[in-house]
């Protein structure tokens, strides 16, 4: 029933352009795949609530929107979200790691300047292509001025060439670092002379760090001089001029080579596709072109019409991220399960957006998700004040990515998860702490709230998997709490094989 | 389709897993033996290291010393490498042409660069999945994230030790739950874990709950003492010299002989765009201490046959020393250094010109390469996996065994 309300109201075009679902049925038709069921709301809250705010909801908030029969919750559900500060610090989070991602880059301490400017950004709705151009533009000192930190870091540890490569990479989803050292092996499309000529955009840019007495000061200028030069196979250094991804872009008078450069890359079709595609991946687990930055090049026939259908779209809604949001997870594909029993047909299935994928948390929402399910880091800040809280959660988020297998958040994406990870859940700090009846945390009120074992139980889910237990659940948890000793105990090992399962610890 | 009866135990007969990574069958005629691989991060001067350019303009200003094998030079700053070159050999003529770190890093742990939508299994994966599961992991990598078991699945994927002296954390449960408890509680979570898992078929699902079944056996085992590089006597541990690095050595040596097939120790710092001759000197002392005890337990204790052990880092540097008495990035020309396993050691296979830029004689590929180490340790080079997408992923592409090693 609930289903067939929802894919009634997904054919109403008040939900989402026609356009991006008849694209996505037309991949199934032709790939003759079936799509598997539309998401039960359970499903859907669980995956929203993980995608836009990087955290599950709160247990009364998941039986609010369970038990509610308002034909348009979802729409409501996601509007809520999208306006709610875990969606700006989510998004702010998951940018600073792929603008400044390898923790050497950048000095520690001009981290949180960067991610608050970035905060307000997505707070005051600037349009993506303002932030980016705000990014590639900046000159000055970071400390006053912490959008330059983005270049300061990628230009510190690699010239020119690391800012090329990373605007290339980040905001045009090409691949041309490996056009410094030679001339691409598997698509000519740019050779080593444009690589070079995009880097003699940032030729006359330096990442400064100039020391007066005890005060370092940390800058991204314009010397107004300065000539890229690149090697060629013959061993000659010749002088490159700045030329945009084998195009000549006409620089306006008095404009620096940044500012010219910041115009093409926001003007370049492969701007807007770049992050739809890496938007796209974040949902749905794989890019239309995947992954997100290997696009190819400007205006490539290959691209799929959907992409570039969505690319136009976000374009003509300024820049904006909220909307890019908002429609893709409204969209049929986005609102079907992640439910399979044939492991071969889901494989297929996902590769056409014809299933929700599993796909293991990352660590800010694996961090945020325990926290809100056992409510510890409520209990520190009401015992110990927010900065304790704060740097105890600093600590605990630096632990988990490491155990994530790296310390570079960038590479997150392509997690699948490890044994440290499995050790950390089941034997470390948080989940045992969260795990206790007592009554700081979130068991614990629980038990005190609630009475009847049956309404417990309920509660028990609601706060960790975001949905009511089956009739079977329900009769596994009584019977093992009514064969315990203690029923305190029992509760506990309860909560604690929750917090533990692969349901809990994937996003589906 | 072929699994050992482990692999089938951990996966749950007939699981997906299986169907995803359709295997070409293959007799197993070769022998396996475990691996350790040194890498060295950043990418390592080979013109300082292991090819040295003395009389070059730009061969800098270390001397290269003679070793045990008539002929043989290296660098001076690796005195203790240099007497045990009669277990080394050195092949400077590898060539490649990733010369960005990322991509360097997945060409030299997977045998493949970097293509959209193919995600590689590393070599310590492989190996890992060759050996199948017991309660130690198959692929530890220490002071190092290591590289992605990519199609194989979470259940491959490297165990990562940051810091081998503090052993591996949270191992134990913590002091309030008795094994009585903990028994059933994981009785509690297996019966839990069977509904989502059934309902949600597929890599993901079943390699989560793969891992974390490997991370019960850790727990249980007393075996994962051997982690606990602090259970060697202080003169070992001295020896091998207390660095991420070196003491990640021994621990290397530890996991071997208890079993564990691969074991990946990375040395840090080799980008040396600035400051190269002061930091290559500090890299080599530090490595030349590491990797000699490692190569001398591994003899003692009659180790060295049965295990390969490889030292190579992400690309060779550039002979123009830059202004800030740096080199760069150069993947045209490395050295990559192997011992043990039996290979025909004492021999320099392949030579750079008289800067060390180019390779002049016997180019070697990154798939010669691992074409032949997946020969030494027992893999099929030739066998082909179908990644989930139904695309056939070549376990090394092309490439031709260097004879001169294994001959």
């Amino acid at each position: 029933m609930q289903r067939l309300l929802w894919m009634f109201l997904l054919a109403a075009p008040a939900a989402a352009p026609p356009t991006l679902d008849d694209a996505v049925r037309a991949g199934w038709t032709k790939a003759k795949v079936v799509p598997v069921a539309a998401a039960l709301d359970h499903e859907f809250l669980r995956r929203v609530q993980l995608d836009l705010t990087g955290r599950i909801p709160t247990a009364a908030d998941a039986r609010t929107f369970l038990e509610s029969a308002d034909p348009l919750k979802r729409q409501n559900l996601v509007d809520k979200l999208i306006g709610s500060p875990d969606y700006q610090e989510y998004q702010a989070d998951k940018l600073l790691a792929l603008l400044v991602g390898r923790a050497e880059k950048l000095p520690q301490r001009l981290r949180p300047a960067l991610r608050a400017h970035l905060l307000k950004s997505f707070n005051d709705q600037i349009p993506y292509d303002v932030v980016v151009r705000g990014l590639l533009t900046a000159a000055g000192e970071v400390e006053t001025l912490p959008q330059a930190a983005f270049l300061f870091a990628q230009s510190r540890a690699g010239g020119p060439e690391g800012a090329a490569a990373a605007t290339a990479n980040i905001f045009l989803g090409v691949q041309l670092q490996c056009a410094q050292c030679h001339d691409h092996p598997y698509y000519d499309r740019y050779k080593q002379q444009d690589f070079h000529a995009l880097a003699a955009y940032f030729s006359q840019t330096r990442a400064r760090r100039t020391k007066d007495g005890d005060e370092k000061t940390l800058a991204v200028m314009d010397v107004g001089k300065g000539q890229a030069k690149m090697k060629t196979p013959q061993g000659k250094e010749v002088r490159v001029m700045p030329r945009f991804l084998g195009r000549d872009f006409t620089a306006l008078p008095d404009e620096t080579r940044r500012q010219t450069l910041a115009r093409a890359v926001t003007s370049s079709d492969l701007f807007a596709k770049t992050v739809v595609n890496r938007t796209w991946q974040e949902l749905f687990g794989r890019g239309l072109v995947h992954p997100w930055n290997d696009l190819g090049g400007e205006q490539d026939t290959t691209h799929p019409p959907l992409l570039n259908h969505l690319a136009q779209q976000f374009t003509e809604h300024q820049h904006s991220l909220p909307w890019l949001h908002r429609t893709l997870v409204l969209s049929a594909a986005y609102n079907l399960s992640s439910e399979s029993m044939n492991a071969a047909a889901a494989a297929e299935q996902e590769m056409v957006f014809a299933k929700a994928p599993v796909r293991p948390m990352d660590p800010f929402q694996l961090l945020e998700s325990t926290l809100r399910a056992t409510g510890v880091g409520d209990a520190l800040k009401e015992k110990q004040g927010d900065e304790v809280a704060a740097r105890r959660r600093e600590q605990a988020l630096k632990e988990l990515i490491f155990v994530f297998g790296d310390d570079e958040m960038a590479e997150v994406d392509s997690f699948n998860g490890n044994v440290p990870q499995a050790l950390v859940t089941f034997n470390g700090e948080l989940v045992n702490r969260g795990a206790r009846a007592n009554s700081a945390v979130t068991l614990g009120k629980i038990l005190e709230d609630r009475k009847r074992p049956a309404t417990r139980i309920e509660e028990m889910y609601l706060a960790t998997l975001s949905r009511f237990p089956t009739p079977q659940e329900a009769d596994v948890a009584l019977n093992y709490l009514e064969s315990a000793e203690k029923p305190r105990p029992a509760f506990e090992d309860l909560y604690f094989a929750l917090l533990t399962s692969t349901e809990f610890s994937t996003n589906h | 389709m072929e699994f050992s009866r482990r692999q089938l135990l951990v996966m749950g007969a007939g699981s997906a897993l299986g169907l995803a990574l359709s295997r070409r069958a293959s007799a197993q005629t070769t022998r396996r033996r475990a691996c350790i691989l040194l890498y060295m991060e950043g990418g390592p001067s080979h013109i300082d290291t292991w090819d040295p350019k003395p009389g070059s303009a730009t061969g800098g200003p270390f001397k290269a010393v003679s070793t045990t094998v008539d002929g043989i030079q290296i660098s001076e700053h690796l005195p203790q490498l240099s007497a045990r070159m009669k277990d080394l050999a050195i092949i400077r003529s590898v060539t490649s042409r990733e010369g960005n770190h990322d991509r360097a890093r997945y060409l030299m742990h997977t045998g493949h660069s970097p293509q959209g939508g193919v995600d590689h299994p590393s070599l310590g994966a492989l190996v890992a999945q060759l050996h199948g599961t017991n309660e130690l992991p198959g692929y530890v990598s220490i002071a190092g994230p290591g590289e992605d078991a990519g199609i194989l699945g979470a259940a491959w994927a490297p165990f990562p030790v940051r810091n081998p002296l503090k052993g591996v954390k949270n191992l134990r449960p913590p002091e309030n739950v008795d094994q009585k408890r903990f028994t059933s509680r994981l009785a509690l979570w297996r019966g839990m874990q069977d509904r989502f898992i059934s309902r949600h078929q597929g890599v993901v699902a079943l390699g989560q709950k793969a891992v974390t079944e490997q991370a019960i056996a850790m727990m249980q085992s007393r075996r994962s003492d051997v982690f606990d590089v602090m259970q060697e006597p202080e003169v070992t541990r001295l020896r091998y010299g207390e660095t991420p690095f070196q003491s990640g050595c021994l621990l290397a040596r530890r996991l071997v002989e208890a079993g564990v097939p691969f074991v990946e120790v990375t040395l840090r710092g080799w980008d040396t765009h600035k400051d190269n001759f002061a930091t290559v000197e500090r890299l080599s002392t530090e490595l030349d201490r590491g990797m000699t005890s490692l190569l001398d337990d591994l003899k003692a204790r009659g180790l060295l046959g049965s295990t390969l052990v490889v030292c190579m880092g992400d690309f060779g540097r550039t002979p123009k020393i830059n202004d800030n008495g740096g080199r760069d990035h150069h993947p045209r020309a490395s050295s990559v250094v192997l011992a043990g396993a039996g290979i025909r050691s004492g021999q320099v296979i392949g030579s750079t010109d008289d800067d060390g830029d180019q390779v002049t004689s016997r180019p070697v590929t990154v798939s010669d390469l691992f074409r032949t180490v997946d020969g030494i340790v027992g893999l099929n080079a030739d066998e082909v996996r179908t990644a989930p997408s139904g695309r056939p992923i070549n376990t090394v592409d092309g490439g031709t065994r260097i004879q001169e090693l294994i001959g």
